[in-house]
């Protein structure tokens, strides 16, 4: 159980491994209190649709399974967005459609297909918190460099009052370089790891 | 057979499960919203003591503002209009003469660190400052919408627009400027009816 | 002819201004994967662009009247994203038929628009943009049409320009690190930085 749980974590992190889930990672990383925001909702939606479509599992025929999937994980999505508005609206006025494109996020059904629909209950949960987790850690940290580069700031509070912040970190292009230079290092660090192995 | 038996429970179960959700929810959202909007009625209107409902029955729905003694201060609505990026929607206060007294953006979607600086509040303290227990002083309001205060439908064009900008400003100021004069046509047109 | 001015501005911006790929960050997913090639980054751009459009006028119809008449526009998630999903089937219908050797070409990428992060987007975007409190825009039909078509479109010209690139990078030493996908998003990053050019 613990395995299934670190998986997500580190081993298979969806980020920065398997690489999932990428489009609101580098649209919503602009401020650390996005990208949890975004988070905690991808690890609501992917616990609850892993808990369900494991739970039903055996009743599913194969054919439209992944309609049945689809509308199970549309169905989690449209609640998340209904209490993010109704809760913690400015959460919702920042993320903004991204909320929605939760459902197409391929972490979520991806998990499903590979693992929720083959497993029991118990494991299908763990593996959903492990790689919520596991997005949740590679969110923040890539909204942490591009908000402090960005914005000079954290989770919206200033380091300094005269830091001109570097503006591309905070469009398109700085997601893009960002996670570009971790995903190398990250691998820099694999390479040094196999290499160490050998020896 | 049993394929569609399957897929239709699970569509019919997901919609009941959301309109549970719906129902919980939209009531909460609902008030929100009109709080928000209350809000940014005062945020236009900075004098008005009290405001009225919104009144309806117009092309342009409004809010009317008054003093303590209930004399009409000025008058709210709301104007959109395309911005560079996204649809931008403004709270507009003007006074009986059409001097805008106050105007709050209600949603934007412009380029973060270029066009959403039409909402950009000057930082009144840093993180070091929070963690070392100092007070920070509330911060203001956006420099960007404090400027349109005092201003009619003409010296309104004297704004600083954004360096790098231009086109949200000119958007903002665009919407401020039609709507005030679509406005005032409504409130003129109405007033020879009524006498 | 004021509609036909604002058709034009609609059909640039979506492609140059606003591009999914380089400014909105969506679509990534199926992006990486399909670039490395230019001739399955043309067979996906072509397919891309015909589910966006048949999308946009499907959604479009079913919000405007199915949705907002009977006051359950909170489902629009889970209904956007069937439509899609059918959408995407008949695709692969129609091409297994018509062009077998595009669509082994294109394997697993070809439900994987389903999930393109792009397409619901562009329906969603529909969606807020040309409707309003009141119900539609005037002209929203066409204009989340000719939406729907430039975004296919801007999507086509990100693939081409990325394959282009990722195919002569073949023939260059690039540090082992960054090879395949950090080099493919640093460049996307490059290529994003470029397309602020039309800020």
């Amino acid at each position: 159980m613990k395995k299934t749980f670190t998986n997500g974590i580190i081993r298979e992190n969806p980020i920065f491994v398997i690489m999932l889930g990428l489009c609101p990672t580098l649209a919503v990383s602009t401020s650390l209190f996005n990208a949890v925001g975004m988070a905690a909702a991808v690890i609501f939606v992917l616990v609850f649709s892993n808990l369900v479509i494991s739970l039903m599992r055996k009743f599913i025929p194969d054919k439209v399974r992944i309609p049945c999937f689809i509308v199970i994980i549309a169905t989690f999505v449209t609640i998340t967005e209904l209490f993010m508005h109704a809760f913690v609206p400015q959460l919702f006025e920042s993320l903004g459609m991204f909320v929605s494109l939760i459902v197409v996020n391929c972490i979520i059904l991806g998990r499903a297909e590979v693992f929720a629909s083959k497993n029991k209950v118990s494991l299908a949960v763990m593996d959903g918190l492990g790689m919520g987790l596991g997005f949740t850690l590679g969110i923040a940290v890539i909204a942490l460099i591009r908000e402090i580069l960005g914005s000079g700031s954290i989770w919206g509070f200033k380091l300094s009052l005269t830091y001109k912040p570097l503006l591309i970190a905070i469009l398109p292009a700085g997601a893009f370089l960002t996670i570009g230079f971790l995903i190398g290092l990250i691998n820099i660090q694999k390479a040094r790891m196999q290499r160490a192995g050998r020896k | 057979m049993r394929l569609i038996v399957v897929l239709a429970s699970v569509c019919i179960a997901a919609a009941l499960l959301l309109g549970v959700t719906y129902s919980l929810t939209s009531g909460r959202i609902q008030l929100q919203e009109q709080q928000a909007e209350k809000a940014a009625v005062l945020c236009a209107l900075p004098v008005a003591e009290k405001i009225s409902a919104q009144i309806t029955d117009k092309p342009i729905p409004y809010y009317e503002g008054y003093d303590a003694s209930g004399g009409v201060v000025g008058y709210a609505f709301t104007g959109s209009g395309k911005g560079y990026s996204s649809t931008i929607k403004i709270m507009i206060g003007v006074d009986e003469d059409m001097t805008i007294q106050g105007i709050k953006i209600l949603s934007q979607q412009e380029t973060p660190g270029l066009g959403d600086k039409v909402d950009e509040v000057k930082s009144t303290g840093t993180l070091w400052d929070l963690l070392r227990g100092k007070k920070i002083p509330p911060a203001g309001r956006p420099w960007f919408q404090e400027q349109f205060a005092g201003k009619n439908t003409e010296t309104v064009n004297e704004i600083t627009f954004i360096t790098g900008a231009t086109i949200t400003s000119k958007a903002v100021l665009d919407i401020v400027k039609s709507t005030i004069e679509e406005f005032r046509d409504q409130l003129t047109g109405r007033e020879p009816a009524t006498g | 002819m004021a509609l036909s001015r604002e058709l034009i501005t609609i059909f640039l911006a979506v492609i140059f201004v606003n591009n999914f790929v380089f400014m909105r960050s969506l679509g990534l997913c199926p992006y990486l994967g399909v670039s490395r090639h230019s001739s399955s980054a043309v067979g996906m751009g072509l397919a891309v662009i015909f589910v966006m459009t048949l999308s946009s006028v499907a959604t479009w119809m079913v919000y405007r009247h199915v949705l907002i008449p009977l006051h359950i526009e909170y489902l629009y998630i889970i209904v956007f994203i069937l439509i899609i999903a059918t959408l995407v089937q008949l695709v692969e219908m129609v091409m297994e038929k018509t062009s077998p050797g595009l669509y082994r070409a294109l394997g697993i990428y070809l439900p994987l628009i389903t999930t393109n992060c792009a397409v619901l987007g562009i329906a969603v975007l529909n969606m807020n943009t040309f409707f309003n409190a009141q119900g539609p825009v005037p002209g929203s039909f066409i204009k989340c049409l000719v939406n729907g078509i430039g975004c296919g479109v801007g999507f086509f010209v990100a693939l081409l320009l990325m394959s282009g690139i990722r195919e002569r990078l073949e023939f260059c030493e690039v540090p082992e690190s960054l090879k395949d996908i950090p080099i493919a998003f640093i460049i996307a990053g490059l290529i994003a930085i470029a397309f602020m050019g039309f800020l």
